[in-house]
Order: structure tokens, then C-alpha cells, then sequence
């Protein structure tokens, strides 16, 4: 060694003290990069690693964060919603007439679903005539809100305040009536949903202010919104569980397909989306009726 | 005359002995010398409630019969403990119930109009107006609920706050409408010899953070930090205290037998329970939780204590013990215990791992007079499924410390730096537990701690039948059988190690002598 070297460089292997430095420096200098891996696999647990980590995106409020409701972050549909909010006030026998009336709709309200998504809303929606809106959104608030809350997958929740906390503007787009995403508007910077048209008692009309914002219409309404605000489309996710989201999925940059059907499923294997399971267990069974 | 608690050894003639294992329960041949630790029997209920609360009321402890303390211009408020106590549920109608109808019996006889009703939850879930109306009965829920005046405490409120002193640590803030009282009558049911008196009014009526200082990582096994905080509550309101000290009856029929002891059983039990069991076992997962949440417990007070805080504490302190203290010879290598389907903090829910340890090591584990059943450094058995299930409606903050916290660290210490503040005021959680029926977001780091505790002075601690991924990220192990548990702690307290099992619910408080 260059004798100007060994001041700084030079050491006794006699006089050095092996057993500290392999207990506390060369030890644990082997070890903390392997518990750090395993928490991260842990934390991680069965999300697939195609799922990027938030912790390290920089895109900030130039991403969006859209998420689909029904059977994405939650384990309902609009049927069970209508009757969540209708059946409640009946006696038993009116609720038992109201779910016969629903029931003998079923096959029409399924062929609307089969032919268009938005003329099945609409059909389905038509049962809100008369109800006073306040007071739905009260019912909803005092009543509805624990089945909603009940139903949420935590691991979509977990999700849609990891982008929060990275930034990202967080959007829930979905078919349901306004009043009934009141319970988790706080987990969303934008709520896109069905307006149940008003009369001048407040009551509701049966028809919907503008169109329900379903099937390729969400991909337009997305375009438009990230056009008028710089948003970098590539940059965002979007989360969705069937095929009809798939023109929304396609229009960013980070798909994820919750618990998909078969053809979205087919369509997330094809452009290598991450594909995940959001397991939903509701406490209470889907007869309980909210009091 | 009740038969006092006592243990037994175990020998070739001994049954298989009952164990609950979450919502089901399995039949266990123990080793030959166990030592099982047998509840005491239920003491003699007090005869006729009705009377024993109006003796009470009418002939206090230390302090002048309610009706003088009550006087037409006064503000009045009634708190009492929520749906949690005791668990499970006791039926109809509920002990709390009577003695608040009996309190209001007597405030509208002395002309009292400002009456209000608080439930002191602390930052456990808001009630649901179905569980207010089962504690305090029909009539009381009838006449305040619609106008406002029947509530759940709020300790997030910052408008409903009222500043009462400080400490060291920070500001002491009670519930307004209780810190503006003329006299805050505080109605209790006694299950265990735990927090009570003025300590128990600051921890369910008061401000997130005045709770933080009872429940947080430096307040654990620190006296004097609630003592602290009892005084400044005591100064700042005139508490009149009323205590039902319950018995052991934890189980309604046709499933009392439950609470019995095994050679007791009838022909009729034994074949009641095989016939649980088996259901239990056909029942889907979510059905049988249902089931088991639905089960009642049929006690009934063996005494009802009213007067000056410190001197009911007292009185209710002795029965409970009376009620519940079992002398064991000498702590044992081993502790075996079982973990049932309810928690106090899972009442119609969802008892998730972490309520489920909690449950284990700190309820059942945690009740002694100063000497756990386990000698430190031995090792605990516990038998609960340990699902890993959260309710999304009551424990959203602990299905996230479940998965972003216990991922990284068990370490309570790191977990109190890292953590707690971000679990405390994270805005989600606190819009819950405002708004809908969640637990506060920092619940279960409050637990969490409670929990370390007892893992420091258990070197093994060993779930049967646990789901071996969530022993793992809480630290523990899990084994499929009691043989395999046994194997597994055997490096730490050897093949012939003396065993115990705590033979509970109902509750037993351990004295080793």
C-alpha cells in the first residue's frame, strides 16, 4: 500500500474487533435489504407485480384516477340499490307487491341491459317517479349509508387513497343515482353520476337531467375532461370490471381490471393490464333492508 | 350458594373439555396434570333489580340520595357505557335501561326539564339507534331519541368540546354538554375490575387526544397519567356514579351450559352441543358468524351500587372480584386459552385478527391480580381461526393497519412514531367514525399496544387452527393441532412443560399465590 495511503486506509486484522463488526455492520448491511423485500412482499400481498406502486409516481394532479363503482369497488347493483331506498318505507305486503313488480320487469330490464346500458338505467330509474329527492338523500345518509359502506372492498378503498395521497385527481364515474354515492363522495375529488330530474316540489320525474355517463360516453367525457385541465391521459388509471368500461380502460395509460368478465378479461390479457381481485364481503346478507 | 372457581387437575377420568375456537367450539383432551382454571359460579342476583337500583339511588354511597341532588333549574345528563359491555349482549331489557328509568323517575319528580342521555363511547363505533334503544329500553328511546337528546359522544367534535384543564402532555377536553352539567350521572355496568370512576368518563366522553393520553404507548401501565386526568375531570363536574355489578351467566339457554362445567352437563346439553357443533360445522362461514352474534348472555346484577364515584368504585371493584378471582398454585410454562366469536369491540361485526389477539392476550390473558398465568418467558396457546376478515362498515383503519402497517413492523414503539398520527387524523377515518359506524382510525394501534405487552412476556405464542399468514404478520405462529402447538413451543419451555388452561369465558381474574 502507498505509504501515503495507510493513514487513512491501513488496519491490524489483530487488533480489529471481528465480532462487532460482523454482529452490527456486515450482518445487518446483508439483512436490511431482505426485510425491506419482504415487507414490500408482504405489504404487496397476492397484487400482482404488474400493479405499479404509487409510492414512486411522479405524475402528480396530472393524473386522473378514474374508478367504476358497481362490482369495482363495490359489490351491489342498481336493482338492490332501488330497493335499498324504496322498500324501507313500505309495509310488509306493499314489499312484497314492489318486489313482484320488480321481478316480473326482470326480462325487460335484462334484454334493455343486453341492447344498450343506458336504456336498462333508464328503465330501472323511471321507478324513482315521485320521491321527494331531500328526502332520499336523507334516507341515504341515515340509513343507506351503512349497506353501501358494508359492501366497499377495502382493498379499492386502500387503493383510491393511495392515489390520493399521490396526488392524483380521484374520479368515481358510474351509472347509480347521484344520491346514492353520497356515503364515499368524501373518497373522491369528482363524483360522475346519474341526476335524478326534479319537479318544482323537489319530487323526482323519473328521467335523468342529462344521459347516464356509461359505455364509450365515459371515455368521451374523460378525453373532454382531461383535455380543458393539461391531464396526461397516459399517466392515469382507470379501474373497471366489465367489457362495456373497456373504451374508458383503453383511453389511459395504466388499465386495471377488477375482478373482470370473461371479455374483459380476455381484452386485459391482450394489452398486458393488470388483472385484480377485489374480494367484497358484505357483514350482512343481501336481504337485509336498511332501518 | 355459588360454588367458587377452582382448578383442576387433569387425569384419565377428566372429559374432553370445552374450548371455543372463534364462532365454533371443539371438545379438547388435555395432558394428563393440566391444570384447568374454572370460573366461579354466578353469585346470588340481587333479588328484585327494581328495588336494589332504588335502594341504591335513594341510600347512596358517601353522598346525599339523588332526588337531593336534583333541582328544577339544573342541567342534568346521563352517560352510560356502550353496546360493547358486556359482550355478548344481555337480553332484554338491558340493566342500564332500569336504572336510567329509575334516574328520570326521579328528575321529573323533583321538576328537572334539561335532560340528556349520552352514550360514552369514546372512540368506539357510534351506536345504531336499534342498539341506543336496547340499552336504555323503549320508553327512554322513545321520549329523547327524536329530539336530539339521546346521542353518541363525539370526541371529534371539535365544536361540542368544552377544555376542562392540562397536563403535561396536552389540553383535557370533555364532552360540552357533559363539562356544562350541573351533575353528570354516570350509569355502569361492572363485567371486569378495569378503568372505572372519573378515568372511565375521560375515556368515553372525552376529546380524540385527551383519550390518547389514557390509551397511548406512554400512558401503557402509567397509573398516574390517568389519575391525573380522573382529578381534573372530577373538579370540573359533579359526577354521581351508579354501578350494576354483573354476574358470570354468559350464555342464554338452551346454550347456558355452556358456562357450566362439563361433568355438570345433562344428557340433554351434551347433546345439544353436539348437535351445535355439528350445525356450526355445515353453516357457511358468514351464516354461523350471524348465528353466533345473535347468541345473548342472561346476566343479571348481584349488585347495584350508586353514590360518590371513588366509593362505588370500590364497592363494585370488591364484588367483581368476588365474582371472578380464582387462586391458582403458581404460573405455569404454558397458558392455554380460547378466543370466542365476540369481542367487545366486534358486537354484531366482524372479529378480525386483531381483535381476536386482542381478545386473547389482553381480555383473557390480561385479567390477574399482578402475575399472568404464564411465567415470562413461557409460552401461550390460543385457539382462533384468525381470518383475515374486516368489517369495511366498523373496522376500516384496521384492515389498513393490518395490511400497510403490521407489513413493515410489529414494533409498537415504531408503530407510535411511524404511524399514529397519520391513523389519528386521517380525514377518511374520521368522517367514519363521525358519520357512519366505524371504530376512530387510531382504535387499533390503542389495542395494539395493550397487545405488545403481553407478547413481551410471552417468548412463544402459538395459535391453533390460525390462518398461518395472519399469525405471521402479527408475529405469532400458528399450528393445526394442540399436539403441534405443543411441539412447537417445546424448544422454549421443554417436552414436559406444566400447562394451564383458562377455562373462559365466562371471565375468570387469575391470583397466583
Amino acid at each position: 500500500m502507498d505509504p501515503d495511503d495507510q493513514a487513512a486506509f491501513a488496519f491490524d486484522t489483530s487488533v480489529f474487533d471481528w465480532q462487532t463488526y460482523v454482529q452490527e455492520v456486515h450482518c445487518p448491511s446483508i439483512t436490511a435489504p431482505i426485510r425491506r423485500m419482504d415487507a414490500i412482499r408482504r405489504k404487496r400481498g397476492s397484487r400482482p407485480t404488474t400493479m405499479k406502486d404509487l409510492d414512486k409516481d411522479t405524475a402528480g394532479d396530472a393524473a386522473l384516477a378514474i374508478f367504476d363503482l358497481d362490482g369495482t369497488i363495490m359489490s351491489t347493483n342498481v336493482i338492490e340499490q332501488y330497493l335499498w331506498a324504496r322498500l324501507p318505507e313500505l309495509s310488509r305486503t306493499q314489499q312484497l307487491a314492489e318486489i313482484g313488480q320488480v321481478l316480473r320487469r326482470l326480462p325487460a330490464y335484462l334484454r334493455a341491459e343486453q341492447r344498450d346500458r343506458g336504456t336498462f338505467l333508464r328503465a330501472v330509474y323511471r321507478r324513482y317517479r315521485g320521491a321527494d329527492l331531500a328526502a332520499l338523500e336523507r334516507f341515504v345518509d341515515t340509513s343507506v349509508a351503512p349497506q353501501i359502506l358494508s359492501r366497499l372492498s377495502p382493498e379499492a378503498v386502500r387503493r383510491i387513497r393511495e392515489h390520493r395521497a399521490a396526488g392524483h385527481t380521484t374520479i368515481l364515474i358510474t351509472g347509480v343515482v347521484r344520491p346514492l354515492t353520497r356515503p364515499i363522495q368524501p373518497l373522491f375529488d369528482v363524483v360522475v353520476a346519474a341526476d335524478l330530474g326534479v319537479d318544482d316540489e323537489g319530487r323526482c320525474t323519473g328521467f335523468l337531467t342529462g344521459p347516464p355517463v356509461v359505455g364509450e360516453s365515459r371515455a368521451a367525457w374523460l378525453k373532454h375532461y382531461a383535455a380543458q385541465r393539461e391531464i396526461d391521459l397516459a399517466r392515469s388509471f382507470a379501474y373497471a370490471d366489465s367489457h362495456s368500461d373497456l373504451p374508458m380502460l383503453e383511453t389511459v395509460g395504466n388499465a386495471v381490471a377488477v375482478s373482470p368478465d370473461i371479455p374483459l378479461m380476455r381484452a386485459a390479457n391482450r394489452n398486458q393490464w393488470s388483472v385484480v381481485e377485489w374480494k367484497i364481503k358484505p357483514i350482512t346478507p343481501r336481504w337485509a333492508l336498511p332501518t | 350458594m355459588a360454588r367458587p372457581g377452582f382448578v383442576l387437575e387433569v387425569d384419565e377420568r377428566t372429559p374432553p373439555l370445552l374450548v371455543p375456537d372463534g364462532d365454533r367450539f371443539r371438545l379438547e383432551k388435555f395432558p394428563l396434570g393440566t391444570r384447568v382454571i374454572y370460573p366461579v359460579e354466578s353469585l346470588p342476583r340481587v333479588p328484585d333489580l327494581g328495588e336494589a337500583i332504588n335502594s341504591a339511588l335513594d341510600a347512596p354511597i358517601d353522598s346525599e340520595p339523588l332526588s337531593a341532588l336534583l333541582h328544577p333549574s339544573m342541567k342534568l345528563t346521563i352517560a352510560f357505557d356502550d353496546i360493547g359491555t358486556p359482550t355478548p349482549k344481555m337480553r332484554r331489557p338491558d340493566v342500564r335501561g332500569k336504572v336510567i328509568e329509575a334516574v328520570l323517575t326521579r328528575a321529573a319528580a323533583c321538576g328537572v326539564d334539561d335532560v340528556a342521555l349520552v352514550s360514552a363511547n369514546g372512540l368506539n363505533r357510534r351506536m345504531t339507534a336499534d342498539e341506543l334503544q336496547y340499552v336504555v329500553g323503549e320508553r327512554v328511546f322513545r321520549s329523547f331519541y327524536a329530539d336530539g337528546l339521546l346521542i353518541d359522544h363525539d370526541a371529534e367534535d371539535t365544536g361540542g368540546l368544552t377544555t376542562i384543564g392540562s397536563t403535561a402532555a396536552g389540553e383535557i377536553a370533555l364532552n360540552t354538554r357533559v363539562a356544562e352539567s350541573d351533575l353528570l350521572i354516570f350509569v355502569q355496568l361492572v363485567v371486569a375490575p378495569s378503568r372505572r370512576g372519573a378515568a372511565a368518563i375521560a375515556a368515553g366522553l372525552a376529546s380524540t387526544a385527551t383519550i390518547g393520553q389514557l390509551s397511548g404507548l406512554h400512558a401503557q401501565g402509567d397509573e398516574a397519567a390517568g389519575a391525573e386526568i380522573a382529578d381534573l375531570v372530577s373538579a370540573a363536574v359533579p359526577v354521581f356514579h351508579i354501578d350494576a355489578v354483573l354476574d358470570n351467566d354468559g350464555f342464554a339457554q338452551p346454550l347456558g351450559f355452556l358456562g357450566e362445567r362439563e361433568w355438570d352437563w345433562t344428557l340433554k346439553d351434551r347433546a345439544t352441543l353436539a348437535a351445535v357443533r355439528r350445525g356450526l360445522e355445515w353453516t357457511p362461514k358468514r351464516a354461523r358468524r350471524r348465528l353466533m352474534n345473535r347468541v345473548n348472555g342472561d346476566y343479571h346484577a348481584t349488585l347495584v351500587a350508586a353514590g360518590a364515584p371513588a366509593a362505588v368504585e370500590a364497592a363494585s371493584l370488591a364484588q367483581i372480584t368476588a365474582q371472578q378471582l380464582v387462586e391458582v398454585p403458581a404460573p405455569a410454562d404454558v397458558g392455554v386459552l380460547g378466543v370466542g366469536a365476540q369481542t367487545q369491540y366486534s358486537v354484531d361485526s366482524v372479529t378480525n385478527p386483531i381483535l381476536a389477539a386482542w381478545s386473547g392476550l389482553v381480555h383473557a390473558f390480561g385479567s390477574h391480580t399482578g402475575t399472568p398465568l404464564v411465567r415470562p418467558g413461557g409460552a401461550l396457546i390460543i385457539y382462533h381461526p384468525l381470518h383475515a376478515e374486516f368489517s369495511p362498515l366498523h373496522h376500516p383503519s384496521y384492515g389498513d393497519f393490518f395490511a400497510d402497517v403490521l407489513s413493515v413492523t410489529t414494533d409498537p414503539k415504531r408503530i407510535s412514531v411511524d404511524y399514529e398520527e397519520q391513523f389519528t387524523n386521517d380525514s377518511w377515518y374520521v368522517h367514519l367514525y363521525r358519520t357512519s359506524q366505524a371504530f376512530h382510525g387510531v382504535h387499533p394501534l390503542y389495542l395494539w399496544y395493550q397487545i405488545a405487552a403481553a407478547q413481551e412476556h410471552c417468548t412463544d405464542i402459538v395459535w391453533v387452527g390460525g390462518n398461518r399468514e395472519s399469525a405471521a404478520r402479527m408475529g405469532f405462529r400458528a399450528a393445526s393441532t394442540f399436539a403441534d402447538a405443543l411441539e412447537i413451543v417445546a424448544s422454549t419451555v421443554g417436552h414436559t412443560p406444566s400447562i394451564s388452561y383458562l377455562h373462559s369465558p365466562p371471565q375468570v381474574l387469575v391470583d397466583i399465590r
